[in-house]
């Protein structure tokens, strides 16, 4: 690929810059960001003129990411509703898809900056989904100009610098943005998991404190029927308000999954007693 | 997760170790700093070789078409491999280098470079 790239640059010039640089912002895999590595080496060679290529190189990106937040806003929507409405992929349920739009909205600004220079095999993807999660366009432009300045004055200057070694240090810079991309991923696992931890924690503290003060009042089983459906135990648990247990229970997948259909049943076998608090019968065996 | 960090990290680094190498390589105008993607003009103008010498030792005309053809495309054009083409422009170098020690040949003025096919392109 990059033999054919060089080459595309050595024989078509300017108009081969464009037209690739186009394609790559698009989103096709093929790594614009080395033919402007090789042209600026070229521009210090002779064969080119560094002021033509910058603005060249600028326009063509730019349009490119606009092509690809168009097809996202005309294409994406329609695709994201169809996989809301399919049935076999419901490990794509509409709240999890709702809660990913709002995280990315957060940061779609700083997102689309990023990808520009920093992440570029990113940035074809941060493109389609601005487009579907309609991105104030204004903004999209703003950012993604912003970051397009910094995107070709990079890889321009550096290939102009070093030239001879040009290859090598895109080198440099691709194993960097790799890095930079695993540091992310491993960053967001990470945060994550410690999210799981702390919210697993506090439920524990909440049980071991419901578990200290012993029965609570009938009147108030909210708290202790919460926590101990985060904690997953079978202590004691009021009479009323038994379906948040049963469906958080079954939701943790602990115990085996109780049949959503039979809750009534568990309420009604244990306000049969007479105490405040009453035991659990384990999950999943007949009340 | 880890193993990826580390490896991405090893790659960043030997990235940089080979940078370095390359770099100083060139810098010392060493011949086993020439590259596939480099041109004859490119090559000429590191080394300071005349162009027609260069083309002169891998028998080829310095036509028009040649003018942007990387060392990929010569080697392909003469059906050779393209470490067999670097390897005789290293010997050509420094045999030129042998003949002509103290006086280094101009880089080739902008005049001698042919027009580029291409519109738009500037000419140095």
């Amino acid at each position: 690929m990059n033999v054919f790239i060089i080459e595309a640059l050595q024989h078509y010039g300017y108009p081969a810059l464009w037209l690739i640089i186009f394609v790559a912002a698009v989103g096709a895999p093929i790594s614009g960001n080395l033919l402007l590595y090789a042209a600026g080496a070229f521009a210090a060679f002779g064969d080119f003129n560094v002021f033509i290529l910058f603005p060249l190189s600028v326009s063509a990106a730019v349009l490119g990411d606009n092509l690809g937040y168009y097809i996202g806003h005309r294409v994406g929507v329609p695709l994201l509703a169809w996989f809301e409405r399919q049935r076999r992929f419901r490990f794509i349920t509409p709240e999890r898809l709702a809660a990913g739009r709002a995280y990315f909205r957060r940061r779609t600004g700083w997102a689309i900056f990023l990808t520009r220079f920093l992440i570029v095999v990113l940035g074809g993807p941060i493109n389609f989904l601005a487009g579907i999660d309609d991105y104030s366009y204004r903004n999209f432009l703003f950012w993604d100009v912003s970051g397009q300045l910094l995107g070709a004055v990079i890889p321009l200057g550096l290939g102009y610098a070093f030239a001879e070694s040009w290859e090598e240090m895109a080198n440099i810079l691709g194993d960097f943005s790799g890095l930079l991309l695993a540091l992310l991923v491993a960053l967001v696992i990470t945060a994550f998991f410690v999210r799981k931890i702390r919210q697993n924690r506090k439920a524990r503290t909440a049980a071991a404190d419901a578990g200290q003060n012993g029965a609570l009042a009938p009147t108030d089983p909210l708290p202790l029927v919460e926590s101990q459906a985060d904690a997953g135990q079978n202590g004691a648990i009021a009479p009323t308000d038994l379906l948040p247990l049963v469906e958080s229970q079954a939701d943790a997948g602990q115990n085996d999954a109780l049949p959503s259909t039979e809750p009534l049943s568990l309420v009604e076998s244990q306000t049969g007693h007479d105490s405040g608090h009453l035991p659990i019968p384990p999950v999943g065996e007949p009340s | 997760m880890l193993g990826i960090l580390a490896f991405a990290a090893v790659n960043t680094i030997q990235a940089t170790q080979t940078f370095q190498k390359q770099y100083k390589a060139v810098k010392a105008r060493d011949v086993s700093a020439i590259h596939p993607w480099m041109t004859i003009h490119v090559i000429s103008h590191i080394y300071d070789v005349p162009e027609n010498y260069l083309y002169s030792s891998l028998n080829l005309k310095n036509s028009s078409t040649l003018d942007h053809a990387t060392l990929y495309e010569i080697a392909s054009r003469k059906r050779q491999p393209v470490n067999q083409v670097i390897h005789t422009l290293q010997q050509a170098i420094s045999t030129y280098r042998r003949i002509h020690p103290h006086s280094p040949t101009p880089t080739p003025t902008p005049k001698a470079r042919r027009p580029l096919p291409t519109p738009g392109r500037t000419h140095t």
